[in-house]
């Protein structure tokens, strides 16, 4: 308690480049 | 990261080269160093923080200058080489940090810091690291902006209070520092960067759209927000620079007002002897008039002592010649009685005739009370002359002028001796404090209002801004997205790159606010379980935290509570700490000054049970009235991994001396 936001957001953007 | 060996050359009362190696062991892992007050056990914390970054600060942290850091008694024999090394490890990999300042050749007697040479040496596994990469080296280990979590001094803990007070420019910086032991500015500096990159990708999405019929009127529109959002930056940055010069304004004042609070408290206590003077000239001036009204009837008090005898002599005289008119008149009444019985010669008590024989000496008597009469006669003039006479004197009786004048001239000779100390006392003030302008104080507390005012009117202009800067992008985003859709710029590079960093930007700016709200919920949870061993009133039901990081003690009806002792916020500021420290991503040893001056033994003894599980080494720098090495280490001996004492060698010199092992 970025990966989550990315998630609940179900935006397309790798999580790999997730910088 | 844990610490193995410093050695200390020179610096302040550590005269020549000392050695301290830090317990190493899992369990044994505090080390306590003994020391009286002014040994030199805020020196041993600042050598580590200057070993480690380059800087000591002293009392309210302001920065020690180097000079002030050279061993006196070294400088005085014309040694004016400073050093301090450090052996540490951390994650499998050994370092060996040696910084050294020297006196510049050409220097004789210095007094700046850039009168000195400063040198760093860093080995890492006993390979050299360049010497522009050290600091980032170190950072990597124990950055200097989170450090005040580990090497802290007690009796500064209550600073953490600040962090309840709403806007307080102190809880901000702690704020800032608390981020950045959590990790956050690793996320706002992405966000920063990606909203950079953003703009800069949006620029080249417009200029591919500019050459599409069907997107240009977009193309046109982003370029003008382009414009806009540029220009907003502009007064953005500028506002941001008018209050931080404002800010560096206020702090300057802050420091003057600081340096002149002393002076300041002279000038309060200048202004109450003042009053004083203003009291007891007053009470002289009452003092005076009171005499003078005596003075008035005093005369009647001299006197006084001359009346009496002749005012008692005037009254027994009329006393006896109230005796002699009183026997006068038993004489007559006895002659008339006689006269009565010589005329008729008769007893007048048992009229029988008196015998010849007895007349005669009737007669004699006669004569003898007659000649007693005349001898004794009265002139009752001479009894009202002396009765007026008496009359007049009683009424130039005194109401005791004399005693009450000497009572009046006493109290004035004390007030007179009350005022020449305090008037001597107002003279050292004025000298102390002449050397300072106290107007020119005055009017800097004005300038600091007006500051405060201007400042509070750019921070509202910073947020207008802000506001508008987001519309901005809100709209620029809607026009990137709608350029992407369509299908001429579909699979173009400038519009897949947009996405990216719209994406990306949008992931980090809400990953803060996720992480935030987070890591505050685990600091509080920690936090609380830390309060929970080291409070002695059981029946708290825990902390609270607020969006600053600022703890509040909740009570067993889940109420805030509104005071809390110099005592309970020392416990309030440990709990914060270690729930920072467990929350944290980077860990290291604590080094704590006077940890335990503003608890009770009951508190103490919790703080002592509790500071070993702080961290993986914990070093407490102590005085014996803190912990009481007969009593107290008992309680936790098993934790002791090394003792060391700071003995005196004289006023400007100290030694470490190790006192025994445990580890």
């Amino acid at each position: 308690q970025l990966k989550a936001v990315r998630d609940k957001l179900n935006l397309a953007v790798e999580t790999d480049l997730i910088c | 990261m844990k610490l193995q060996e410093i050695t200390i050359n020179n610096f302040m009362p550590y005269k020549g080269e000392q050695k301290v190696s830090f317990p190493q062991h899992e369990t044994q892992n505090v080390m306590l160093l003994f020391g009286d007050n002014m040994r030199g056990k805020t020196s041993f914390l600042n050598a580590i923080r200057w070993g480690f970054y380059g800087n000591a600060v002293g009392r309210h942290l302001r920065k020690i200058s180097r000079a002030s850091l050279v061993n006196m008694d070294a400088a005085a024999m014309g040694d004016w080489s400073m050093s301090i090394s450090l052996k540490f490890s951390d994650s499998n990999k050994s370092y060996e940090l040696r910084r050294q300042i020297t006196k510049k050749a050409h220097v004789s007697s210095p007094r700046n810091d850039s009168d000195f040479e400063e040198k760093i040496g860093l080995r890492v596994n006993g390979v050299v690291v360049p010497g522009d990469v050290i600091v980032n080296e170190i950072n990597q280990v124990l950055p200097e902006e989170i450090s005040r979590f580990f090497l802290f001094d007690g009796e500064l803990l209550q600073e953490y209070e600040n962090l309840l007070i709403e806007g307080d420019e102190q809880g901000e910086k702690i704020k800032e520092h608390i981020e950045q032991v959590l990790g956050v500015p690793a996320l706002i500096n992405g966000r920063n960067e990606l909203a950079s990159l953003l703009k800069e990708a949006r620029t080249l999405q417009a200029k591919d759209a500019k050459n599409n019929n069907e997107l240009s009127s977009y193309a046109e529109r982003q370029r003008q927000l382009s414009i806009q959002f540029d220009s907003f930056e502009k007064d953005l940055k500028e506002q941001k620079f008018q209050r931080d010069e404002n800010q560096v304004q206020i702090d300057i004042i802050d420091d003057e007002l600081k340096n002149t609070e002393a002076v300041q408290k002279k000038k309060i206590q200048l202004e109450g002897l003042k009053g004083n003077v203003e009291v007891i000239e007053r009470n002289l001036v009452n003092l005076a008039d009171q005499k003078r009204e005596l003075l008035k009837t005093a005369w009647k008090d001299v006197l006084n002592t001359s009346i009496a005898p002749i005012l008692s002599n005037l009254q027994s005289e009329r006393d006896n010649l109230k005796k002699a008119v009183n026997n006068a008149a038993v004489l007559n009444n006895k002659i008339k009685d006689l006269t009565e019985m010589l005329d008729d010669p008769t007893c007048v008590t048992c009229h029988q005739n008196i015998p010849e024989n007895e007349i005669e000496p009737l007669k004699e008597k006669y004569e003898i009370l007659k000649a007693q009469a005349e001898l004794s006669a009265v002139n009752m003039d001479d009894y009202t002359g002396i009765t007026e006479k008496i009359d007049k004197l009683s009424r130039i009786r005194s109401a005791e002028e004399g005693r009450r004048i000497l009572q009046t001239l006493t109290k004035e000779s004390k007030e007179q001796v009350e005022l020449i100390k305090v008037e001597t006392k107002l003279e050292e003030l004025n000298d102390e404090i002449k050397e300072y302008d106290t107007d020119h104080i005055m009017r800097q507390r004005e300038k600091r209002d007006r500051l405060t005012g201007l400042k509070s009117r750019v921070v509202h202009a910073i947020e207008s801004i802000k506001l508008k800067i987001e519309k901005n992008e809100s709209e620029q985003d809607q026009i990137s997205t709608l350029i992407s859709k369509n299908k001429g710029a579909q699979g173009q590079q400038s519009s897949i790159r947009v996405n990216l960093y719209q994406e990306l930007e949008q992931v980090f700016s809400q990953g803060i606010v996720q992480l935030r709200d987070s890591l505050r919920e685990t600091v509080q949870q920690h936090a609380s379980n830390a309060f929970a061993e080291l409070t002695t009133e059981k029946t708290y039901s825990g902390l609270e935290i607020n969006h600053n990081y600022g703890l509040s003690i909740i009570d067993h009806e889940n109420r805030v509570l509104k005071e809390r002792s110099a005592g309970a916020e020392q416990i309030v500021a440990l709990s914060l700490i270690d729930g920072l420290n467990r929350t944290a991503r980077k860990s290291g040893p604590i080094v704590m000054d006077t940890p335990l001056g503003r608890l009770d033994p009951k508190h103490r003894s919790n703080v002592l049970g509790y500071l070993p599980k702080m961290a993986d080494q914990v070093i407490l720098l102590v005085h014996e009235g803190e912990i009481d090495p007969k009593k107290d280490l008992n309680n936790f001996a098993e934790r002791i991994g090394a003792r060391y004492q700071i003995e005196r060698i004289s006023a400007t010199e100290s030694r470490i001396e190790r006192v025994s092992d445990h580890g």
